[in-house]
């Protein structure tokens, strides 16, 4: 069990996927103005991260690997992803209309998410079993969920400051990203 | 153009078929280099490690669990005239600053440290280089007006024991400032001292 | 002369990191130093100019439903011919640049760059926007590159400029990034507006 929870704090804090390993920087920056959407789109990333590394975990170790494929996977995996949201979004308007309502707006970004397929090439690099990968796919997932909370959460408060023109929006989110990263630093050297 | 579903699948089809006959193309082209390239830096990294012998190192690693982990590591025997002469440990350690790190551990005969190469760290950039300058270093005087420092020593080149930071009580002087890597540094060591035991015993 | 003004177009006016802001991910993880960042850079322009040539050389074979997945399946070939081509050839860079390599698929300023531009316009055209826009997002990296390794180290490209000592190793380390693109950002918004 002890080995779950280590993977658990490392991929939310020693280890967040924003603020150290520079991966999902684009949503981060682009949907982190708002709290609700912000915690949607952690949300959709959660749901989507989980079924796509059980779906790329599959591909890796059943069809790749024994067929020595293992080239293709940059290729299978982008296109796994695709597919997956996009069925997703089928499924999900389907069943769930007032999931699809609340997520729905997100999912074609998800796409195009590195930290999606990311997640997936690291866990098949790291030649996780099936049970470690899903853990670090979900718990990856909230370290990207909590850093885009705290900050959306600063930058609602932000809009309020007389930021110098030249920083305003971008730049200055980035600065805020940095303090963030600089807090987050204080997680490194945890070791459970 | 215009689309149904017949078009669609086509030309989707077509892509696929012509984007996958190039990439054929270049995996064919590229399959030897790419395994050479491989073997090479596993060459360099074992020769950096061991002292001369004459035939090269085997090609297939023991696997080997230390008691206590989940995870094996790599040990390449070495002989020297068909005689065993020590062996190369590819060994790991998760307790960086930022998690794993893999070094390659050479033992000479003796069961001495020969040499090692710091394979793959997470660690603050710059970091892996001087732990490789570091634990090679052999510091007698370090601080010349005092003189007080002649004990302190950098090099694990030659132990034959567990190995600790000097700040745990050791015999090794960490890296200035980077106690948590040092730390994980000799921790990965150890695990490779105790795998070459193992396979020693069953050696002998 | 319209080439040369696609090409300017897309190293300044349509700068993909300084004024798109796209492909953040690998602008902040592969610039702890100079030359890592200039060879992101110019392995982006490589697929760059590949799959926007490619692109535009299809565009009329490829209904517009199925366009994108058509991109990505492109683009994500050319990406894996790089990541043969460097592990045969240039196993060091890559382990340097490491994920990043693979990732350049979900770059968005590739799909951005073929949606925008090469499925619209001639071959010859977008191949100049790929090397412009490739020669734009190299310029940012090196740049960005140099300066985080000058702060924090105190080395261009490994000269040395001053004693590692002065050096503050926050500008190598991830905040470093956040901080410096935000500034070179600042920076860039500033000279542009005096221009306007």
């Amino acid at each position: 069990m002890l080995i779950y929870l280590s993977i658990i704090i490392t991929a939310i804090l020693v280890n967040n996927i924003v603020f150290a390993q520079f991966l999902g920087i684009c949503p981060f920056i682009g949907v982190s103005k708002k709290l609700d959407s912000a915690v949607g789109m952690g949300l959709a990333v959660t749901f989507v991260m989980a079924i796509a590394t059980l779906a790329t975990w599959a591909v890796q170790w059943l069809l790749l690997e024994p067929f020595n494929l293992g080239y293709l996977q940059t290729i299978a995996f982008i296109l796994i992803i695709a597919i997956l949201v996009q069925m997703l979004e089928i499924v999900m308007k389907k069943i769930s209309p007032s999931l699809y309502a609340a997520l729905g707006v997100f999912l074609p970004l998800i796409t195009t998410n590195c930290a999606v397929l990311g997640v997936a090439i690291i866990v098949a690099q790291k030649a996780m079993p099936l049970g470690q990968s899903i853990v670090y796919a979900v718990a990856t997932a909230l370290g990207f969920t909590l850093a885009l909370v705290l900050m959306a959460g600063i930058r609602e408060q932000l809009e309020l400051v007389d930021v110098p023109r030249p920083m305003r929006g971008v730049p200055i989110a980035l600065i805020v990203a940095g303090l963030l990263a600089m807090a987050f630093m204080g997680f490194s050297g945890i070791s459970v | 153009m215009k689309s149904n579903m017949l078009t669609m699948v086509a030309s989707l089809t077509l892509i696929a078929g012509g984007m996958g006959a190039l990439l054929g193309v270049v995996h064919d082209a590229t399959a030897e280099p790419i395994a050479k390239a491989q073997e090479l830096a596993k060459a360099q990294a074992l020769e950096a490690v061991l002292p001369p012998m004459d035939n090269g190192m085997t090609k297939d690693p023991i696997e080997i669990t230390v008691e206590g982990d989940t995870r094996p590591v790599q040990l390449y025997p070495a002989f020297d005239n068909g005689n065993p002469c020590g062996a190369a440990v590819e060994t790991w350690t998760m307790d960086g600053f930022s998690g794993e790190i893999t070094v390659m551990v050479g033992f000479n005969a003796n069961g001495e440290i020969s040499g090692f190469k710091v394979l793959q760290s997470a660690e603050t950039p710059g970091l892996g280089a001087k732990a490789d300058e570091w634990f090679r270093s052999e510091v007698v005087n370090d601080e010349p007006s005092t003189g007080a420092t002649a004990k302190n020593k950098r090099s694990i080149i030659g132990t034959k024991d567990e190995l600790k930071v000097s700040k745990d009580g050791g015999q090794i002087d960490g890296i200035t400032a980077a106690t948590i890597t040092s730390r994980a540094f000799l921790d990965a060591v150890n695990r490779a001292r105790r795998a070459y035991n193992q396979y020693s015993m069953i050696n002998d | 002369m319209k080439y040369l003004e696609i090409i300017f177009n897309g190293i300044w006016r349509s700068n993909p990191t300084f004024v798109l802001v796209l492909g953040m991910c690998p602008t902040l993880g592969t610039t702890s130093s100079a030359i890592t960042g200039l060879s992101m850079g110019l392995a982006t322009m490589f697929v760059l100019m590949c799959s926007n040539t490619s692109i535009s050389a299809i565009k009329s074979l490829v209904p517009s439903q199925v366009r994108i997945p058509a991109y990505i399946i492109v683009i994500a070939s050319f990406v894996t011919m790089l990541q043969m081509v460097m592990q045969a050839w240039l196993p060091s860079l890559n382990d340097a640049l490491g994920i990043f390599i693979p990732l350049i698929v979900v770059n968005c300023i590739l799909l951005g760059r073929a949606e925008m531009f090469a499925s619209k316009n001639s071959v010859p055209a977008s191949l100049c926007d790929g090397l412009g826009i490739g020669l734009g997002f190299t310029f940012a990296l090196t740049l960005l590159g140099c300066l985080r390794e000058a702060l924090g180290a105190g080395t261009i490209f490994g000269a040395r400029i001053y004693p590692e000592e002065y050096g503050s190793l926050l500008f190598i380390l991830a905040p470093g990034a956040f901080i410096v693109l935000g500034f070179l950002i600042a920076a860039f918004n500033k000279i542009r507006g005096c221009e306007e």
